[in-house]
């Protein structure tokens, strides 16, 4: 019966007290939010501690939860709000040199790209790597979309960055790993 | 070279937006295939701990919060009822400390062992002959000047001197006498009383008697005003008391015997002066008939009554002979009204106006 509900009316049911609905919810969405973690910081110790933060955070928080967004967006937002203030790296921005990377690598012939002819487990393998390269903001950008499935105003809310920042991201974020498949 | 650009260009373009628009690019295709990594048996149980502590706690904080919210209202409560008890302490003593602060404010009434209870009296009993309720207790002071009086006549009378009055302890005048016969309101006041000061005097005279109810009038009216006039000079009263008392005795006396037939034989003529006097049961009669203690009497005048004929008569004299001769008026109407057997003084009646 709590399945059919919907991740929001089960948040709002578990902060009416309904532990039963928390654990549909937190079933649901354990697996995405972990690897949107562990893939960000590329630290499993790390990830399990900003994991349980981030539900930490949602469940003091469940009393001011209001159906205003998707329940995967919010502690989503909480997790990248997290991370953000873990990593406090440099922000690496788009340059003219990885501007011209990705001009590069849309000159490469298609049936030259290594995707075509590598392995499966190859091309698993260089995503990954792929994934790692990638600044902090592109990678979560990517993360969302492939990951948590958001759109391009999901993912700008989530990471409270503009809609043409995001889309901007996810380009050099998806020429990145074209080119890193295509080594 | 700028063709295949731009068709790698589109072909990029292409890609990206299928990669934006659905989950079933290939890059997202080749993303799922990736390990699916999930957060351990062990992590799992801690979140779901703390799920549970927190689905736990909600009557906990609540009563945190109450009596964080209890906590706050202690000092403002408190205040509150600090204020409330003060208050309700300032409202039980004030009315005590009043009194006393008009009493020490008329000095005159603590110069003097008979005056004091004088004004007490007249403040705070009630007229135990004609049932009327006593003035209010704001004029204390007031009361000084007659009850001076009195007691002057009084101490002349048991031939003690009196020691003179200082000027400034009877700065107010007649209030307590003419407080005395204010009239009670309409709702309480008995209607014989509001008659009887006009009843009490010789009736004959049509015009004397309307007269008498003017002046009555007149003396009530002064006795709401702020003072009556005729009685704001207490020194002379104070000053006059120190005549010799064998003079006074014998002028009263004289008086008294020159003015007795004459009185006598105007009550004769008077049909409802008869009346009065000889219908003496329908008035109150609780000072008058006393005993005659004489020359020893040591009480005032209002509330007691002289307890001779020969003392009251020497009385309004004496308020006639200081210039008070409403109050004099007033008091031989309410003398005759508790002593109806008293005769008719034709003197005072001549000083009275009451011809």
């Amino acid at each position: 019966m709590q399945t059919e509900k919907t991740d929001e009316e089960l948040m709002l049911a578990y902060a009416a007290g309904d532990l039963r609905a928390f654990d549909v919810l937190y079933s649901r969405t354990r697996g995405m939010l972990y690897r949107f973690i562990l893939r960000s910081v590329a630290e499993r110790a790390i990830a399990d501690e900003f994991f349980q933060e981030t539900w930490g955070r949602a469940i003091v928080a469940r009393s001011r939860y209001r159906v205003e967004a998707k329940f995967s967006t919010w502690l989503l937002q909480i997790a990248h709000n997290l991370i953000v203030d873990g990593h406090r790296r440099a922000r690496p921005q788009a340059d003219a040199d990885e501007t011209d990377t990705v001009m590069r690598l849309l000159e490469v012939p298609e049936h030259e790209r290594p995707d075509q002819v590598l392995s499966e487990f190859e091309q698993r393998r260089r995503l990954q790597l792929a994934l790692e390269a990638l600044s902090p903001e592109q990678r979560r950008a990517f993360l969302l979309r492939v990951e948590s499935g958001l759109g391009l105003d999901e993912i700008a809310e989530v990471t409270g960055a503009g809609h043409e920042t995001v889309k901007s991201r996810l380009r050099y974020a998806f020429a990145k790993i074209r080119e890193r498949l295509a080594e | 070279m700028s063709d295949e650009k731009n068709i790698a260009q589109q072909k990029f373009d292409r890609e990206f937006e299928e990669f934006l628009r659905d989950d079933d690019s290939r890059l997202a295709a080749l993303y799922r295939k990736l390990p699916q990594p999930e957060p351990d048996a062990q992590l799992d149980a801690r979140v779901r701990a703390l799920a549970q502590r927190a689905a736990r706690e909600p009557a906990t904080a609540a009563t945190q919060i109450a009596a964080r919210r209890r906590s706050n209202r202690l000092p403002a409560l408190g205040a509150a009822a600090a204020f409330l008890l003060a208050a309700g302490i300032a409202w039980r003593v004030a009315p005590q400390m009043w009194p006393a602060r008009n009493q020490v404010a008329a000095p005159a009434t603590e110069t003097t062992s008979v005056a004091a209870p004088a004004a007490n009296r007249a403040t705070a009993s009630p007229s135990t002959a004609t049932g009327k309720p006593d003035a209010s207790a704001t004029d204390s002071a007031a009361a000084n000047a007659p009850a001076a009086a009195v007691e002057a006549f009084g101490a002349k009378a048991s031939a003690r001197p009196v020691p003179p009055r200082p000027t400034e302890a009877a700065p107010s005048t007649g209030g307590a006498l003419a407080h005395r016969e204010l009239p009670p309101p309409a709702s309480a006041a008995p209607a014989k009383t509001a008659e009887t000061p006009a009843q009490a005097f010789p009736a004959a005279p049509a015009l004397a008697k309307e007269s008498a109810r003017d002046k009555l009038g007149k003396v009530e009216n002064a006795a709401s005003a702020p003072a009556a006039a005729p009685l704001a000079e207490p020194a002379p009263v104070a000053k006059s008391m120190r005549i010799d008392e064998n003079k006074q005795k014998q002028r009263v006396d004289d008086q008294f015997a020159a003015q007795q037939g004459v009185l006598q034989e105007n009550a004769a003529k008077s049909a409802p002066a008869a009346a009065l006097q000889g219908a003496p049961a329908a008035v109150t009669q609780l000072n008058c008939p006393v005993p005659l203690r004489g020359k020893d009497w040591q009480g005032t005048y209002p509330p007691d009554i002289p307890p001779s004929d020969e003392l009251r008569f020497a009385f309004v004299q004496r308020l006639l002979q200081q210039g008070h001769r409403e109050l004099a008026f007033k008091a031989y109407a309410d003398f005759h009204e508790h002593c109806p057997r008293d005769p008719w003084r034709q003197d005072l009646l001549d000083q009275l106006g009451l011809k």
